[in-house]
Parts: structure tokens; C-alpha cells; sequence
């Protein structure tokens, strides 16, 4: 009975199927054909079948299935799994039409009667199949997965390696820009997500399908063109040719991807990776040199734009960069070293030859003997150029990127500290923190418009070793503040560098430069404050120096300017009560500190009534000491050395220095004459009465100065006595902290602390060595470390 | 077509949808009346089995008691422990006669809850305790078809057989078993081994683990940290994203030693929120400065929710009044800044009074303040169907003034008058253990109310929230005698456990102004549970006698 | 979407409902064929112009029934039910609707017709209701008297009944 419903219920619904899932004809579904299909569906189904009573109840003598209720369906299931296989088989190609052709259009049109079918069988659906999933029968599907199930058995899986053949062929055929005739390839590809479902959750995609039967294929295809085709066109058209390439090729790979599931993305973007750019990464790499040779920066660009995508290989690269920058800047230092010997050479042959021509024309000016010396300006000059060139490379082609950044400033690290300037001879102290400390002298003495406050901190930002850098900023500068005539303009620009050294740096950095401003500000109150005691005191003001210019300064911050200053010397007797005076001032305002007076730096100005008759007085200035001698003519007219070097006490060699300006100026005529003959004690010197000079103001006070070597040595004296001191202090701070610690152990924690230079190990063992004879340290009984000794 | 209908010959697949509405005795009682009911009601009587020793609640107006079928004790409150206990002895030897004879009936079993007692908190059941081992051995072997075998308030089972889609782990142990299982519904309750090395197990298939789940909750923050800790490292490093679609999800962001904040919200962003239905959080930060929880909120607010259900479970009991107001503070909020307000159906929301329900300075500013917070927020709720407060009548506990007014000021309905003296004179005649002064001390109104809100509160057991309405209430009762509260009487004392249903009665009296009060504020309301007593609406009018109570 | 096409419901015995394609789409049957039939934008046919009215024929419904169906679908045309009842497990316990409730009472043969329609045009939340009120209606009734109400003939053995009670007993509610 329920079988002859069956078959007539298959009888009536089976044409409509056809229509459903589309026939030849492509006849079309109406609504009555469709409410009729469901309601013979339902009917079927819910025409519960009656059965007859059997005898099983609650004694188990008999447990087949008839004693249970089963919903009605599964003939008519199978029916529909029948009628889906055959009219698979059935469907057939057209004979002007590809395979592929005929798998997107048949596809289509499955793929919504599928849907309708689902529908119709609704009933089906909703009460027999998702009864018997519920229950565990995973070989259950509802209708439209039960479509799609047969498709893939029927269409798919006996035709795959057809269809792949065809549209691998398709997308070949568009990779070598022929246009493709077929449409729709994606719906195709589509159709392999759709298929890949979970059995046990049809409602969860599942990308098996898909990713075994079309992406596998796909990205080996894509693998094995690539490879081919990139190594062809790299030798055939050169490397940067072939980065345009590449980028279109990705460029076109990607847009094709939305035609594609999303899963391939990541699998596809690996491929042409490697093949189009991790194979070729060498020879890309190797094109930089030359890119950055010719200045292609835009080619550039695009290296990196097509590497980056591969982050393995930007490490190389960044090292071909970095080299290349390192190079180009000492090239840069030894091309300006050729050029200055050149010029060197040239202004000495002048000089030697001059040496010849005066023998024969002695009226020629005299012409200084030419010193080997290096131009801190040019040489800072040559050393920004190469930084801002690349600077400028780094900004336009790669982005700006952090990374490159990294390998400019390593580079130029490199060649600013070490170079054939800077280092000579290998291995020797950097000249380079020099050069910049006089480099900013130059800024700040003539502010000329080609240097500016950036450059000096760009290099600055470079410098090892900022110790000597620092020491050598105070060298300049104590000359600065105390000869040159600071204009509000200068200052301003003075303290513009102190701020920015000290953001680059530390407050710390900057605290000795700041105090030498301050000492000559307080200095100039106390000044005044003085001139105010003075003229406070009226009549009984004299004897005292009204006009005293007092520079207060602080050992620890002007260094080399308390040098020598160990000379005897006996004030002359007017002064003393100016400088008892000044000192009972200082002293009741800063209780406890000492004061010395550095004698050798101070100068005087003095009104000399010694002109022609009618004529102004002469304004003179000279050198304290200078004074002290000049004073012994207030009586007499000629002195004898003997005298002058009694009166004074003056060591002989500063008594020579300094009177020889009057020698040279004829202010003081010699007897004897001749420089061996100054400090004899018989010689006499006596003074003009009339004395001539073009200038009213007459300079004596430039006494020799020290020379560019000796400063160098005692600068260099005074950097290393710093380390030495700065070294100490780290170390003995790590050893209080530690207490005991290996002897490798305290280095590296010393070159972690130390940051304005880089220490060298004899310099840290040195100062290790200082400490352990201080007893602030003692060698650990292994002997592999030390004890800190509070 | 034909016109004439009966009930018998309405097709099968309706017939299975009336009886799956039917409580358990009607169940039986339409098995009896023939063949063909009798076969079209066994495969539904036998589908979800609860063995309980309580019984039903019953719930004349709704559908509850159809949920399952109970295997229990006697009906009356009378009935002794020692008979109970024969009684269900006997009933699962029944049980497990008809299996054994009747096979079939074996493939129709599905679910299976096992609860053990409720001992007032101070301990819980052994499996052994609760079901036999007979029975249950038997259950596990034959049941083929067998989804579901799930303990509430029992310590040491714990069964993964390969039929089950529905997992409560509880060891780490067992985790390679779950792993290429058919499980759908996975619940990591408190592990006990926690020390397991989760780089053993497959990536690939702890993805496609997770991938298969529908819902997913976690009962504890340790091991929670530990699967997600994994998880997250294999996604972070296959650098894939991933969108896992479960449709139930507990998770618990506490802020214990560690801000979880991070780990939870990484998982989170590889979850397909459009499928998400269900959501319960566990939430706690015992720092009154931390920000964890504002931030988690505002992260949880900006994701693309569109929950059925949401459900919030306060973390940490507090003293103090104003953990608790911050905790109202940041569901009020989540609530407020929660997208899709309107699609809301079922809220939850579960406090953690204190043990003694003596809240520190627990005065009437702080319940007015939190009152208004509440008020701030249901209006805005204006789909919501279902509002169930575990917690209601103990949180109002704690302020003894309010729950005086219970007992002293309360209604004045021929019940409450007959019985509210008898509790009066209970208190007193009782004294307790209060922890905070350390001695006996004379019973107060919070420690009755309180204790009586937590065993109205058992009548629903569920280790989720989100589940709570996928289960049947059940009695439950309490003799007003505790030893952990040491609750003892001065003279000779008639109270027993028969009491419990007329003060149950008593405190839905005081409970209905509150359900008044939100039922106006949303319009469409249907059921509201407040300490385990059930209020449902049955008829669109606005009145007090619209509300039917499980307990009246 | 163009202009909205009127809908004909034409029940068994060929009357004909006038009704709001909102109204109508309370089943899934119509909804789901409406949608299969309708192509979304201007493929195939269209162009006859009697596809203005679209003929839904009902071949399980008779007319007094489909009118009780679309007075319901008309009360809750505004209602969004979910298409997927697995979602919705949450409502299995809730009370019946009060409209529902009155709108069901009505002789048990055209409840039974209204069930049976719900069931046929997959409309879930009408189907649930009627199965509620008839699960009402054994609820509380022993097992004879729920033979008298429903008129069920007895067909059980002595022998055989005492066989179920005793397999059964362990879930009887005392």
C-alpha cells in the first residue's frame, strides 16, 4: 500500500522536477506547479502509515523496528537521489562549447534549481531528514546539499582534472594578456567553495574541496610560470626592468584574487614571493650600488617597494646601504684630504720659493710659513653632505623608513668617527668631536649663512665621543666669552646650542658650559656691585680702581684657563688696596670660597701722556704684568732687566714674553738689543719720550700665545683626565651597587653606563687599577673579580 | 482531502510536538490510553532524563515540567529523606528492568542530567550518591544515541564517551579525547589538572576543534587562561584569521593577578559575533581603581552583537557596598552602550551577596542608588521577553531595613497573615554564627530571607546562566536549620522543612511590587525570575492579577 | 523590487484571498515560493502582463480554514519571527500568547484544521500555539479521560496494559 503511494506520488511530482532543475527546453516553473509538488511532498509524508498491533510491549520478546514510530521519507530520499544521478549523466555538452563553457552555464542553472528543489521538498526537509540527522545518520542531507553532493559525484569529480586542464589553460591565457573568451571563469571556481561542506555540519563551509582539487593546482601552476618567466626576463631585460615586472605581475595577481576564495591569498602571495622575489633578491640587491650611483631614486623606490614585501630580505639590502654610505663618506674625507695637501703643498713651494726670492728682493712682504692644518668647516661640510644626500635617499625612496634610518645613521657613525682626518693613523683618538667644537667656534664668531645650529647637532647626534667634544666646546668657548665682545645676537645663538645639546644629550651634558654663562653674568654684577662700594666710599675712594672688570670663573668649568697660573708675581703697590678691597667684597658675599687671582689673564688700560706735544694721549692696553713693568718708568727712564725681573718677580721666560711687544712697538728701546740678551741683568731698557703710532688705542696684550699644539696637548690632557675621572665614578657606582663583581662582568656593566664615550678596555683597566690602589676596591680572593671596600 | 479530523489522526511529526509539550505525568497518562500513543510518547518521555532526589515544580501556565523527565522522590515536603531515598532507589532498578528488557527504548534516550543534592553548601554529592552504578553503567554502554551527560553539585564524575556532543571537561587529562570528537558544546568547568602541557596536542586540530563548537564556556578563569593562552598563540602565529561561529558562549574576565583583558578580547576578535546568541560573562575586578573592566566593556560594545540572551554573573562576593555598586555600575553601562538593545530577549543577572548577606554600611543610599542605576537601564530593554535574577532576594538581604519591612510591614493577604507570625516567632527563638563577631547571635531577618532566596535560588541548577531556561525548576526546601550558619533554637522548635512552601509564598507576595514595577517598564515582558520564584505573564492587561506565580 | 504584486491565495475548494504580500509571507511555504519565482530583477518571463497578480493555490487548505490562517497572519503581519526555529528553543517553555490563546478556542475539529494549515504553510509560531492548546487540553486528565476527550479507542490487552505500567512506573509523578 505504501509503495503504490510511493509510486504514485513519484508519478505526479517527477515532470516537475525536471523543470525545476531545468530541462532542455528551459521550461519555465509556475506557482501551481509548485504548491502541487510541495502538497504531494506533504501529503506523502504525512500520511502516517497504520499499523497493525503487535505484541512486543515492555517484554522485549520482540524489538524489531516496526515498534517504533518512524517518520515517513526515506523512499521518497532515495528516489530524489536516483532521479539527481540520472538527470546528471543525462545533461550533455553542446558541441560549440569548451567543457569549462558548459560546467559554468550547467552550473548556474543547477545551482538555483537546487535551491527550488530544496524548497519544494521542504517537508522533507524540515521533518524526516532533520529527524534523521539528529539521530546520527551523517549520510542524511537535506535536498539542496544532497544536489550539490551529487554534482560534485556526478559533474565534478569524473570531469576534474577536464575542467582544471581548462581553466588553468584560461588563466594562463590571460597571464600572457590574451583576452579570454569565456566569462564567468570565477563562478567556476566558485563552485569547488560550494561543493566542501562538513558532514556533520551542513551549514559550515568547508574549503577541502577547493583547496585540494583547485588551489594545489593552481599555485603550482602559478609557481612553475613565474619561475620561468621571471628568470627569462631578468636576463633578457636587466634587473630594473624586471622590478617593473614584478610589480605589475603581483599587481595583476592580487586584483585577480577576488575571483578567488580568500584562503588562497596568503598561499598565492607566498608564492610570488618567493618566486619573484626571494629567487632574484640577490641580484636585485646587487642593483643598488649602481641605482645609487646613477641617483635613480625612483628605480630605488621600487627595489624597495618589491622587497619589502619580503621582510627576509631587507636585512641584506640594509647592509649593501649601509656599506655603500660608509664608503661614499670616507671617499668624501679622502678626496678633501688630497685637496688640502694639494693646497698645502702649493702654499709652501709659494712660501719656500719666497724664502729664495727674499735673498734677492728683501723688500717683498714677508710671507708666514704655511701650516699643515685641516679645515674644520670644509671637512664638517663634507661629512654633512654625505649625510643629507642619503638622508634625502632614505626619505624619497624608501619611505622614510625606520629601519633605513637605522643603517644612514650607522653608517655615517661609522665615517664621522673614523676616517682619514679624523683617524690618521688607525685605531687613534677621533679628531672629529675637535673639528665640530671648532666648527661651532667659526658658527658662532661669524655666524656665516651656509652653516646653521642643525648641521652642528646632526653631527653631534654621531659623535662617540662626546666627552672631548664637550671639552673642547669649553676650550672655545671660555675664549669667547672672555675676549670676544658678545653682541645680544651671539648670545642668543650660544644658548640655542647649549638647549639643543642638551636635548640631544643630558642637563648633565650641558652643566659646565651653563656655569661658565653664569660666572660671567655674576661676574658682571659683582662688578658693578663693586664700582657702587667704591663710589660710595667718595673722597676716601681713592686709591682704588674705579673701573674694575672682575671674571669670577670656576675651576671645575674653565679647565685650562687656571693653567700656569702658578707664575711669582708682585702686584704693583696701587693695586693692592683694589684687590683687598674686592676681596673682603667676595668674601662677605660668597662665605668659604676661595678666590684666586689669575694674574696672567689680567689686563689693564692705561692713558699714556707720552704723545707729541698737542697731540691726544695714547690709550695702551696691556697685560698686567706688562703693567707691572711699565710702572717701574713712572721715575726713572731707564731700567735695567735686573731691576724690572726684581721688581716684578716674574719668572724670566714670562718677563721676556712680555715686554718684547714694547721692544717690537719701540715703546721701549733695548741696550743691548737682541732677544738673548732681554733677561740679562745688565741690559737697559729705556723708555721713549715721544711716542709714535698711527693708532690711538695700541695693543701690547698680544702676548705670544700659547700654540695650536700645546693647546691640543692640553686639551687632550684635560679629555682624558675627564674619562679617567668619569670612568672612575661608574665604576665605583656599579661596585656599590653589586658589592662583588667578575672582572668581564663590571666591563660590560661599564660600557653600559658610559654613554658620552666609548671607553677602551686599557682605559677602564686603568682606572680599575687607580682604584684598587685608592682602596676603594680589592681584588677577590679568586682573582677573577673584586670587592667593593665601603 | 478529508474534513473530519481527530487527534489521532494528525500526522506523526505534530502528534511528537503536542506531546513534547506535556508534562511528565500527562506524558504517561496519554501512553496509556492506546498503541498508537504509546508508541508516538515513549521516544519523547525517554529523550531527556534528570535524576534528582527533588521533584518537579509545577507550573501549571507554562511548559517547564515538559523539558524533561524527571527520575525523583516523593511529591509531598512530608516525606522523609530515609523514604525518598527508597523510593528512588527503586525507581532506577525500574528504570533500568525496562531498559534492560526493552532495548529499544535505549535509543531514545538523548540527554541525561545527574544533580546531585543540595546540602545547603555545605558539601556536594559523590556520582555514587546519585545515580547507581548499575544503571549509570548501563546508560553509558547501550545509549547510542546518548548527546548529553551532564552533573550539577557532583565532584568526581566525569565521562567522555565517543557518542556525546555535549562535554563538560574537567580535567586537562582528557583533552586528547575531545579533540577529533563529534563534540559540539564543550564546557571546561574547574580543571583539576592544571598543569598540562598544551603544546602537546596538534594545533590543527585544536582549530578545527574549535571550529566545530557551538558553544563553548568556561566555568573558571584558570582554565580558561590556559585554552586561550593556547589558542591564541596558534593563531597569532599562523597569522590566519579566524571566525569561530558558536552560538553559546560563557567566558570570565576576572582580574585576579593578571588583567585578562588582553587575552580575552584577542579571542574574541577571531569570533563571528553575527552567530553569536547566547553570551554569559563572569565579571570581577577586586580593585577599585582598575580600569580593566570599563575597557573590556567598551571593546565588548564596539563588536558587532546581536545576542538572544545575555547573561552577567557577578565574580567576587564584597563586604563592601561599593564593589558591588561598581559592579551594577559597569553592567548598567554595558548595558547601556550594548548595540542591539531592542533583539535582546533573555537577561541574566546574577550578584554575589555575601555568605552572611551582611553587606558592609549597608544603608539605604546604597540599595536607592543601585535601584535607580536599574531603572536607568530595563526601560531601555524593550524586547526583552525573559529577566531572571538568581540573586534578587539575597542582594535585598543584605539591607535589613528593606527586608524587615518583609516580615514587620509586609502584605496583609490572609496567607502572609496567618504565617508572618510564625516567622516571627522564629527569629525569636533562634540564634546564628555571625562570622564578623565571631559568636552566637540572635537571628535577624537577612539571615532568614537570605537563606531562604538561596534555596528558592537551587530550585534552578545550571553551572551556566544562559542555560538556566533550558532546564525544569524543582522543589526545593529548607528545614530553617542550618549547621553552617549554626543556626540553632533556644526552646523546643516545630519548624521543619514544611514551613518552606508558605514563607515561599510570603516572599513572592513582597517579590510581586518589584515584578509590577518591571513588568510596566517593559511592556512586552513575559517571565521574570527573581530568586528561583518564577512570575509569568498571562494576560496583556494591566493589572497585578496579570502575573502568574509559581508560588501563590 | 518593482511594483509590489498582489497576491491570490486560492484555497481547495477554490476560493480566492486578496492578500498583502507581508501578510502572506507568514508562511514559509508562500515566502520561500514567492521568492523561487519571483527573479530577483528582470530575468526570464515578466512580461506577461497577467503576472501582475500572483496565484498562490493551496491545495490543503479549504477556504473557512485559510480565513481563521489570515486573520493571524494579518494580527502579527508586523512580527518578525525567526525562519529558523532551532533558534528559537527559548519560547518552547513560555506561557501561550494571550491573542493566541483566544484566537484558538474554537471547536477541536477547526482547531485540528488550523494545526494541520499551520503545518502545511510552515508557519511555526501558529503551529506551536495550536499544539500548546491541545497539550492544554490533555494536561491534567487521566488516561481515560483523555480517551472520552479525544475520543481514543482503547486497544490494549489487559495483559498488555498492566505490561506498560510496570515498564513505565519509575516515571510516574506521586
Amino acid at each position: 500500500m505504501e509503495d503504490t503511494f510511493l509510486e504514485s506520488t513519484w508519478e505526479s511530482i517527477e515532470p516537475s522536477l525536471h523543470i525545476i532543475l531545468g530541462d532542455e527546453k528551459n521550461s519555465s516553473l509556475d506557482s501551481l506547479m509548485y504548491t502541487n509538488t510541495y502538497t504531494k511532498v506533504y501529503n506523502y509524508c504525512t500520511a502516517s502509515s497504520k499499523r497493525s498491533h503487535l505484541n512486543s510491549i515492555g517484554n522485549g520478546s520482540n524489538n524489531n523496528n516496526n515498534t517504533t514510530v518512524r517518520l515517513v521519507g526515506s523512499d521518497l530520499y532515495q528516489k530524489i537521489k536516483e532521479f539527481l544521478k540520472d538527470y546528471l549523466l543525462n545533461a550533455k555538452q553542446r558541441d560549440n562549447e569548451s567543457f569549462v563553457q558548459y560546467y559554468i552555464r550547467s552550473w548556474q542553472r543547477y545551482l538555483i534549481g537546487s535551491k527550488r528543489l530544496n524548497d519544494v521538498m521542504d517537508y522533507l526537509n524540515r521533518y524526516w531528514v532533520t529527524k534523521e540527522r539528529s539521530s546520527g545518520h551523517r549520510d542524511v542531507y537535506d535536498i539542496f546539499s544532497l544536489c550539490l553532493l551529487s554534482w560534485r559525484d556526478y559533474k565534478f569529480h569524473p570531469n576534474l582534472t577536464t575542467l582544471m586542464d581548462e581553466i588553468m589553460e584560461q588563466i594562463q591565457l590571460n597571464r600572457q594578456g590574451v583576452s579570454s573568451t569565456i566569462k564567468d571563469l570565477d563562478i567556476a571556481i566558485k563552485s569547488f567553495v560550494l561543493l566542501g561542506f562538513d558532514a556533520n555540519d551542513l551549514k559550515k563551509q568547508n574549503l577541502s574541496v577547493y583547496i585540494n582539487d583547485f588551489e594545489k593546482r593552481f599555485l603550482t601552476d602559478t609557481h612553475n610560470f613565474y619561475v620561468s618567466e621571471s628568470s627569462n626576463y631578468i636576463n633578457a631585460n636587466g634587473v630594473v626592468n624586471y622590478i617593473n615586472k614584478a610589480l605589475q605581475r603581483i599587481d595583476e595577481e592580487l586584483k585577480n584574487l577576488e575571483n578567488l576564495n580568500d584562503h588562497t591569498r596568503k598561499p598565492l602571495n607566498d608564492v610570488l614571493n618567493n618566486v619573484l622575489i626571494q629567487d632574484h633578491q640577490e641580484k636585485i640587491r646587487n642593483e643598488l650600488p649602481n641605482l645609487l650611483d646613477q641617483e635613480r631614486y625612483d628605480d630605488i623606490r621600487k627595489v624597495n617597494i618589491l622587497l619589502k614585501r619580503v621582510p627576509l630580505t631587507l636585512p641584506p639590502l640594509l647592509e649593501v646601504f649601509e656599506n655603500y654610505i660608509e664608503e661614499q663618506g670616507n671617499n668624501e674625507v679622502i678626496q678633501l684630504k688630497v685637496k688640502l695637501d694639494k693646497d698645502f703643498n702649493t702654499q709652501n713651494q709659494i712660501y719656500l720659493d719666497s724664502l729664495n726670492e727674499k735673498n734677492v728682493n728683501k723688500q717683498k712682504t714677508k710671507l708666514k710659513k704655511p701650516i699643515e692644518l685641516i679645515n674644520p668647516n670644509l671637512y664638517i661640510k663634507s661629512l654633512l653632505k654625505i649625510y643629507n644626500k642619503f638622508k634625502y635617499v632614505v626619505e624619497v625612496s624608501f619611505d622614510n623608513n625606520e629601519a633605513f634610518n637605522k643603517a644612514l645613521d650607522s653608517a655615517c657613525r661609522k665615517f664621522i668617527n673614523t676616517n682619514k682626518i679624523a683617524t690618521p693613523i688607525p685605531r687613534s683618538k677621533s679628531k672629529t668631536p675637535e673639528y665640530l667644537a671648532k666648527y661651532c667656534d667659526d658658527y658662532l664668531k661669524n655666524r656665516s649663512d651656509d652653516m646653521n645650529i642643525d648641521e652642528i647637532i646632526t653631527v653631534f647626534k654621531f659623535l662617540e665621543d662626546r666627552e672631548s667634544f664637550e671639552t673642547w666646546y669649553r676650550r672655545t668657548l671660555s675664549k669667547r666669552l672672555l675676549f670676544g665682545n658678545a653682541t645680544p645676537e651671539d648670545e642668543e645663538n650660544e644658548e640655542e646650542i647649549i638647549q639643543r645639546l642638551k636635548t640631544a644629550n643630558s642637563a648633565e651634558y650641558t652643566s659646565k658650559i651653563t656655569n661658565m654663562f653664569n660666572d660671567i653674568r655674576a661676574s658682571k654684577n659683582l662688578g658693578i656691585a663693586y664700582k657702587d662700594l667704591v663710589n660710595k666710599n667718595g673722597d676716601s675712594s681713592k686709591g682704588f680702581i674705579n673701573d674694575l672688570e672682575p671674571k669670577i670663573l670656576d675651576t671645575a668649568s674653565w679647565g685650562t684657563i687656571f693653567k700656569n697660573n702658578n707664575e711669582s708675581f708682585i702686584l704693583p703697590a696701587e693695586l693692592i688696596s683694589t684687590e683687598e678691597l674686592f676681596t673682603e667684597l667676595y668674601k662677605e658675599r660668597h662665605n668659604g670660597r676661595q678666590l684666586n687671582w689669575v694674574w696672567s689673564r689680567s689686563k689693564v688700560e692705561i692713558k699714556a701722556n707720552i704723545s707729541k706735544p698737542g697731540r691726544p694721549p695714547y690709550f695702551f692696553t696691556v697685560s698686567l704684568f706688562q703693567y707691572a713693568i711699565l710702572t717701574c718708568f713712572q721715575d726713572e727712564d731707564s731700567v735695567t732687566a735686573g731691576a724690572l725681573l726684581e721688581k716684578t718677580a716674574l719668572p724670566q721666560e714670562v718677563f721676556k714674553n712680555h715686554i718684547i711687544p714694547f721692544v717690537k712697538n719701540k715703546l721701549l728701546i733695548q741696550n743691548p738689543s737682541g732677544e738673548k740678551n732681554i733677561t740679562k741683568v745688565g741690559t737697559t731698557f729705556t723708555i721713549v719720550q715721544e711716542y709714535t703710532s698711527k693708532k690711538l688705542k695700541v695693543n701690547f696684550a698680544t702676548v705670544k700665545q700659547v700654540d695650536t699644539k700645546t693647546e691640543e696637548k692640553e686639551t687632550n690632557e684635560e679629555i682624558e683626565r675627564r674619562k679617567h675621572e668619569l670612568l672612575k665614578a661608574g665604576i665605583v657606582r656599579i661596585m656599590k651597587a653589586r658589592k662583588h663583581l667578575k672582572h668581564e662582568n663590571l666591563m660590560t656593566e661599564v660600557y653600559q653606563i658610559i654613554d658620552r664615550f666609548k671607553p677602551t678596555v686599557s682605559e677602564i683597566k686603568k682606572a680599575i687599577e687607580v682604584l684598587l690602589d685608592e682602596q676603594y676596591l680589592a681584588r677577590s680572593d679568586d682573582g677573577t673579580g673584586y670587592d667593593y671596600l665601603s | 482531502m478529508e474534513t473530519v479530523h481527530c487527534l489521532e489522526k494528525l500526522p506523526n511529526s505534530i502528534l511528537n510536538r503536542i506531546i513534547d509539550y506535556l508534562p511528565q505525568q500527562d506524558k504517561l497518562n496519554l501512553l496509556y490510553t492506546n498503541y498508537q500513543f504509546y508508541l508516538n510518547v515513549q521516544p519523547l518521555l525517554y529523550k531527556n532524563l534528570l535524576f534528582t532526589k527533588a521533584t518537579e515544580l509545577k507550573c501549571p501556565h507554562t511548559f517547564d515540567e515538559s523539558l524533561y523527565t524527571i527520575v525523583g522522590v516523593l511529591n509531598s515536603p512530608l516525606a522523609t529523606d530515609e523514604l525518598n531515598n527508597k523510593i528512588y532507589d527503586a525507581r532506577q532498578k525500574i528504570l533500568l528492568e525496562a531498559l534492560t528488557i526493552n532495548t529499544e527504548l535505549c535509543k531514545y534516550i538523548e540527554n541525561i542530567i545527574i544533580e546531585g543534592d543540595y546540602h545547603n553548601d555545605d558539601y556536594i554529592d559523590e556520582i555514587e550518591d546519585v545515580i547507581s552504578s548499575d544503571l549509570l553503567n548501563f546508560l553509558m554502554k547501550n545509549c547510542l544515541n546518548l548527546k548529553r551527560i551532564s552533573t550539577f553539585n557532583i565532584s568526581n564524575f566525569n565521562c567522555i564517551i565517543p557518542q556525546l556532543t555535549n562535554i563538560q571537561l574537567k580535567s586537562l587529562d582528557q583533552f586528547d579525547k575531545i579533540l577529533n570528537s563529534k563534540v559540539k558544546e564543550l564546557h571546561f568547568d574547574s580543571l583539576n589538572n592544571n598543569s598540562i602541557n598544551m603544546d602537546k596536542f596538534n594545533d590543527t586540530d585544536i582549530i578545527s576543534l574549535f571550529n566545530q563548537l557551538d558553544t563553548l564556556t568556561f566555568n573558571s578563569e584558570i582554565s580558561q587562561a590556559i585554552i586561550l593562552k593556547k589558542l591564541n598563540k596558534i593563531i597569532s602565529e599562523s597569522n590566519i584569521k579566524h571566525a569561530f561561529t558558536f552560538k553559546n558562549l560563557k567566558l570570565v574576565c576576572y582580574h585576579l593577578f593578571d588583567d585578562p583583558t588582553n587575552q580575552v578580547c584577542s579571542f574574541l576578535k577571531n569570533i563571528d559575533f553575527t552567530k553569536l546568541k547566547k553570551f554569559e560573562l563572569v565579571l570581577g575586578c577586586d580593585d577599585m581603581t582598575c580600569n580593566c573592566l570599563n575597557n573590556f566593556i567598551k571593546f565588548l560594545t564596539n563588536q558587532n552583537l546581536n545576542l538572544n540572551s545575555l547573561s552577567l554573573v557577578q565574580k567576587t562576593a564584597h563586604r563592601e557596598h561599593n564593589y558591588t555598586e561598581i559592579f551594577d555600575f559597569h553592567i548598567t553601562e554595558l548595558i547601556k552602550q550594548y548595540p542591539k538593545k531592542e533583539n535582546l530577549k533573555t537577561l541574566s543577572i546574577r550578584h554575589a551577596p555575601p555568605n552572611d548577606f551582611n553587606v558592609g554600611d549597608g544603608f539605604e543610599g546604597n540599595y536607592l542608588h543601585r535601584k535607580t542605576l536599574y531603572e536607568s537601564i530595563i526601560p531601555l530593554l524593550t524586547g526583552l521577553e525573559k529577566l531572571i535574577c538568581p540573586t534578587f532576594l539575597q542582594s535585598i538581604s543584605g539591607y535589613e531595613q528593606m527586608i524587615s519591612n518583609l516580615l514587620w510591614n509586609g502584605c496583609d493577604c490572609e496567607h502572609c497573615t496567618d504565617y508572618l507570625p510564625i516567622f516571627d516567632q522564629y527569629i525569636l527563638r533562634h540564634q546564628y554564627y555571625d562570622e564578623v563577631k565571631s559568636r552566637m547571635t540572635d537571628m535577624i531577618s537577612p539571615i532568614l530571607f537570605g537563606n531562604v532566596g538561596r534555596v528558592l535560588s537551587s530550585r534552578l541548577e545550571e553551572e551556566c546562566d544562559m542555560f538556566l531556561d533550558t532546564i525544569p525548576p524543582l522543589n526545593r526546601y529548607w528545614n530553617f536549620h542550618s549547621s553552617s550558619y549554626q543556626i540553632t533554637h533556644m526552646e523546643n522548635c516545630h519548624i521543619d522543612k514544611s514551613a518552606f512552601p508558605p514563607i515561599a509564598i510570603c516572599v513572592a507576595h513582597f517579590l510581586q511590587e518589584y515584578v509590577d514595577s518591571i513588568g510596566s517598564m517593559i511592556p512586552g515582558l513575559q517571565r521574570c525570575v527573581l530568586s528561583g520564584v518564577f512570575f509569568d505573564r498571562v494576560s496583556s492587561e494591566e493589572s497585578s492579577k496579570n502575573w502568574y506565580c509559581s508560588d501563590s | 523590487m518593482t511594483a509590489e504584486r498582489s497576491i491570490v491565495i486560492i484555497t481547495s475548494d477554490n476560493d480566492r484571498f486578496n492578500v498583502e504580500r507581508k501578510v502572506a509571507e507568514k508562511s514559509l511555504l508562500i515566502k520561500n515560493m514567492l521568492k523561487n519565482l519571483l527573479p530577483a530583477d528582470g530575468e526570464e518571463e515578466s512580461d506577461d502582463e497577467d503576472q501582475d497578480v500572483i496565484e498562490v493555490p493551496t491545495q490543503n487548505v479549504r477556504s473557512a480554514v485559510m480565513k481563521n490562517i489570515l486573520e493571524w497572519c494579518e494580527h502579527y503581519k508586523n512580527t518578525d519571527f525567526p525562519d529558523d526555529d532551532q533558534e528559537d528553543d527559548s519560547k518552547k517553555s513560555a506561557p501561550i500568547d494571550p491573542w493566541d490563546k483566544n484566537f484558538l478556542n474554537v471547536d477541536q475539529e477547526m482547531l485540528y484544521e488550523i494545526i494541520l494549515a499551520a503545518n502545511y504553510l510552515n508557519i511555526k509560531p501558529l503551529l506551536n500555539a495550536g499544539c500548546k492548546i491541545v497539550a492544554e487540553m490533555i494536561r491534567g486528565k487521566s488516561p481515560e479521560e483523555i480517551r472520552k476527550t479525544f475520543n481514543i479507542v482503547n486497544d490494549f490487552t489487559p495483559e498488555e496494559e498492566a505490561a506498560i505500567r510496570r515498564e513505565n512506573e519509575w516515571a510516574e509523578d506521586r
